[in-house]
């Protein structure tokens, strides 16, 4: 059983980082700590009078009045996009992109432990990788702080791949559930883009040495796209090689959650720097 | 002007007021009717600082709620003459609606009885 000050201090800390979502005039103001006193102040007395009850009434009519309010206020601030935001969502798009992947490798080339599952019930696993490396080149672009042809042409490849992807990918997935035909041809190609847009972008952080050197791990992820992909059945090529492409599809997926943490690291650091 | 600016400004009349008390003092006001939640209060609060309508009167500590320090707000006079002019306003929208011709009775409830037969 939690003792009541330790609830309301959960409530509290909870209602705290909802006021994240405010925008940033709030918070130096002081505005944002205000509310967040009052807060409290409502907490304590409404589970004096009415008990657990009570809070629960609270919390629902603040949360949907906080997040109400902050639409509106940052609709009229304009949505702000700082690099550190964009590192975020780069960084946490290549760590969900990673589990994506390795799942996608043991469910279409691996052991297939995970197969009653149903093959067809994890097709929506293409679109959302897709989605996800587009996220993870947000993050990536983010990244760079200076440019050069490589990273140009890396940025240009990996992007266009993405877009590929995410509209083969859609396709696939439906007209796997309807059809049960896959039409790979164009599938294909944004999958080898995409593995092109990350080596050309890890080479280029290895011909020029920066803050983006840690990116190096982004050839890496490439190449273990490009061995993962070769190797699925479906593709056509997995006999050329006695390998189980499940092997590379988890590294692939450990190397995109490595780039995950490198961008949440620069997005930390940039925190501090402010 | 909305209501919750409008109840905001009249909470000030009286005295300087922190944001709990501004909130407390309109759900005294108003029965329970009108229950401000923290972000549309200090919404309102920060369009009436930046409108010079109040302003923040020196910190203090409200010993009946806690030790913690607070933002006092203040009434400015060009808040006071805009509430004011709302109140003329209101009252004479109101005094155009007493006056007409169909409404029977004298409050919301019997014109209603009067719409509805």
């Amino acid at each position: 059983m939690i003792g009541v000050s330790r609830l309301l201090r959960v409530s509290d800390n909870i209602y705290r980082r909802l006021l994240v979502l405010f925008p940033m005039q709030y918070h130096r103001e002081g505005l944002s700590d205000e509310m967040a006193q009052i807060f409290r102040d409502m907490c304590r007395e409404v589970y004096q009078e009415k008990g657990l009850g009570g809070l629960l009434q609270i919390w629902l009519s603040v949360l949907v009045d906080t997040l109400w309010v902050a639409l509106i206020e940052q609709l009229q601030v304009g949505i702000y996009v700082t690099r550190e935001r964009l590192l975020r969502v780069g960084g946490w798009s290549a760590v969900a992109g990673g589990v994506s992947i390795v799942l996608m490798a043991f469910t279409h080339g691996g052991p297939n432990w995970i197969f009653w599952v149903g093959h067809n019930s994890l097709n929506f696993l293409f679109p959302l990788i897709a989605l996800l490396y587009l996220g993870l080149w947000v993050g990536l672009i983010a990244h760079q702080r200076q440019g050069n042809v490589l990273r140009t042409l890396g940025t240009l490849s990996g992007l266009s791949g993405s877009v590929i992807l995410l509209g083969t990918g859609t396709w696939m997935a439906f007209r796997n559930y309807l059809f049960g035909a896959p039409t790979w041809h164009y599938y294909n190609a944004g999958w080898l883009m995409a593995s092109a847009g990350l080596i050309l972008y890890g080479l280029s952080s290895l011909r020029k040495p920066s803050p983006a050197s840690g990116i190096v791990v982004s050839l890496a992820s490439g190449l273990m796209m490009l061995a993962f992909y070769s190797l699925l059945p479906a593709h056509q090529m997995g006999a050329l090689f006695p390998f189980d492409s499940s092997l590379f599809g988890t590294l692939t997926g450990v190397c995109w959650i490595v780039l995950g943490r490198i961008l949440l690291a620069d997005s930390e650091s940039e925190v501090q720097t402010k | 002007m909305t209501p919750a600016v409008f109840y905001i400004l009249l909470a000030l009349v009286d005295e300087d007021r922190h944001g709990y008390g501004i909130m407390k003092e309109i759900e005294e006001r108003t029965n329970g009717e009108m229950q401000i939640r923290p972000g549309t209060l200090y919404q309102a609060i920060k369009r009436l600082l930046e409108r010079n309508l109040i302003t923040e009167a020196e910190e203090g500590v409200d010993l009946d709620l806690s030790d913690e320090r607070r933002r006092y707000y203040h009434l400015t006079d060009f808040g006071q003459r805009v509430l004011s002019s709302e109140l003329d306003r209101l009252e004479q929208m109101v005094r155009l609606g007493r006056a007409s011709q169909g409404l029977r009775g004298t409050n919301l409830g019997e014109s209603l009885q009067g719409v509805m037969g």
